[in-house]
């Protein structure tokens, strides 16, 4: 679930940055798919720390919904 | 699930380390890859030697191709790798490796060379992308436990490590501990740099969401190589390499270049792409200069590369670490060595604190055996790969592939030798095995070609010499280890 949830943060993120990045969409690309990993990863950390699953959830839900509004907007 | 997490660890655990080693060891793939050539003339060429010898072999054997690509030796090497691309006739796809002073086909063994661990850290050498993507699982799962581990000291690692205090675990911790911290900064950044490598193999949405399928478009944009025009159909003569290659190092104030591409060599809309080696600065595959094939006008260059595209080349360069020379190559050297011992130590830790707890099962059993044959059994089958390198018969069929062949053989073997053999002895004979092979190597280099110590040493020939005592040295720690096993056993 842990892998799913970062993986699924890391492409939105991709996703949010190619579509609002000001420059130009080789740059976008790049920062956009650079900066997913440590996004990624910091979806694990923030997993395995929350203090409790409810927190967790709400928290990655927000994320979610945050990033997947950039992306259905973008474009 | 936490069954699930622990087994996945290990399994990550074992990966990893056979990862960071043969990752640690491309850091001298050039040097490797020379050492098993002996029959390459070890002379120290210029690029533009090379250069020029590698065009005037194209010229006469790649009419007719639609590009060619030469990859130039460097300075750590002495074989030009060429290769071309045909649209119609046979072969499609050449590849070809020149001695680089003549710019004749190399008559040389068939061997990977330094390639096999190179390709082995990324893809495990396993067919199309799954090799990569088991890698890059083992890469991030390395990333999350790194960053877990300095911002909450241990949370994720609590489970793994619970321990009580006593001496067996105390030292293995200790070492655990010890190069893991001290080597932390390259772990975090060889980690991270890895997985972009990779990328778009990973996370392919970005540029697809921009670039739809046309990624020659993307290449192009972020000046990472041309979107070459089609073929003028009418023929013109290519022009000459040198003077182009004196400008280049003009421009680059001194540093040699490292790739050439040429493409529709002899068509009228013929390009020439330089690119610098990556010697000289941390960016890979920076100071591109793009001509004109015919008029050798200058076309493009990368000055003016944007902060994010020279961000992602520096750090991919960081990864290859093929800057800074000898002595910061040797301390990555190092790191990847303690980066390696961390996961090993980790391994071996995993273990001895669930003993302690009085659990026996058959996991455990299991696992401390294929601890034996992951860590010990690599470093017999490493070995092996360079004794066969100088054993296989020359003229044998699918040579190179024989000698990977060897090596995952030997590697079974370690494991079946770990199985059936008690735990303690077994660690302590696959240590000895890895000694005594490492040590002889440099002999029986001696006793297979004329490039032994006594002739690398005064002749100056570091990728033989150096290699020769890089492997007496790896000889000698694992002898170190076995004879602490050994100690430590009381035997």
């Amino acid at each position: 679930m842990t892998i799913a949830g970062s993986y699924l943060l890391g492409m939105l993120w991709t996703l949010a940055v190619v579509d609002w990045w000001p420059g130009s969409r080789a740059d976008a690309v790049l920062v956009g798919t650079v900066s997913a990993f440590a996004v990624s990863a910091g979806t694990a950390i923030w997993a395995f720390a929350a203090i409790s699953l409810r927190r967790m959830l709400v928290g990655f839900a927000l994320a979610v919904a945050m990033l997947g509004t950039l992306v259905l907007t973008g474009r | 699930m936490a069954a699930l997490h622990t087994w996945s660890g290990l399994l990550l655990g074992w990966l990893l380390f056979a990862i960071f080693l043969t990752g640690t060891m491309s850091y001298y793939r050039p040097e490797i890859s020379q050492w098993m050539r002996p029959e390459l003339h070890r002379t120290a060429n210029t690029a533009d030697i090379a250069a020029l010898s590698a065009m005037q072999y194209l010229r006469q054997t790649g009419l007719g191709a639609s590009r060619w690509l030469i990859d130039l030796p460097g300075t750590r090497g002495s074989a030009t790798h060429v290769a071309l691309w045909r649209d119609h006739g046979a072969p499609r796809f050449q590849r070809v490796m020149l001695d680089a002073a003549s710019g004749q086909p190399a008559r040389v063994r068939d061997t990977h060379g330094g390639d096999f661990f190179y390709y082995f850290h990324f893809d495990l050498q396993m067919p199309g992308a799954v090799g990569r993507i088991i890698v890059g699982v083992a890469a991030m799962a390395m990333l999350v436990a790194i960053i877990s581990g300095v911002i909450t000291h241990r949370r994720i690692f609590a489970d793994f490590f619970t321990f009580r205090p006593g001496k067996a675990q105390r030292s293995w911790l200790d070492a655990h501990n010890a190069t893991a911290v001290l080597a932390l900064p390259y772990h975090l950044m060889i980690t991270y740099t890895g997985l972009l490598t990779l990328m778009f193999l990973y996370l392919p949405w970005g540029l697809d969401r921009a670039y739809a399928n046309d990624r020659a478009a993307f290449q192009a944009e972020a000046s990472r190589g041309i979107a070459p025009p089609p073929p003028a159909g009418v023929p013109a003569p290519l022009i000459d390499l040198a003077p182009l290659l004196v400008q280049a190092e003009a421009r680059w104030q001194g540093a040699a270049v490292g790739r050439i591409n040429i493409y529709r060599p002899g068509d009228a809309n013929a390009r020439i792409e330089l690119i610098a080696a990556d010697d000289d600065h941390v960016s890979h595959y920076r100071g591109r200069m793009v001509f004109d094939g015919v008029s050798s006008a200058l076309l493009e260059t990368d000055d003016n590369l944007s902060w994010p595209a020279a961000t992602e080349r520096a750090m991919y360069g960081l990864h290859l670490g093929r800057f800074g020379g000898p002595a910061l190559r040797g301390l990555f050297f190092a790191s990847g060595l303690a980066g390696s011992a961390m996961v090993a130590t980790g391994l071996v830790l995993w273990l001895v604190a669930r003993r302690r707890k009085g659990a026996v099962h058959f996991g455990l059993h299991l696992v401390g055996r294929l601890n034996i044959a992951a860590i010990a059994g690599l470093l017999v089958a490493v070995a092996v790969f360079f004794w066969a390198n100088r054993l296989l018969p020359l003229q044998l069929a699918d040579r190179a592939d024989r000698e990977g062949l060897c090596f995952f053989m030997s590697w079974a073997f370690t494991l079946l030798h770990a199985a059936l053999r008690p735990e303690v002895k077994a660690w302590r004979e696959q240590f000895w095995t890895a000694a005594a092979l490492f040590m002889l190597l440099p002999v029986l280099n001696a006793l297979t070609t004329g490039h032994h110590l006594l002739v690398s040493l005064p002749a100056g020939d570091w990728s033989m010499a150096g290699i020769d005592l890089g492997l007496l040295g790896s000889g000698l720690l694992c002898g170190a280890l076995a004879l602490y096993l050994q100690r430590r056993s009381g035997a």
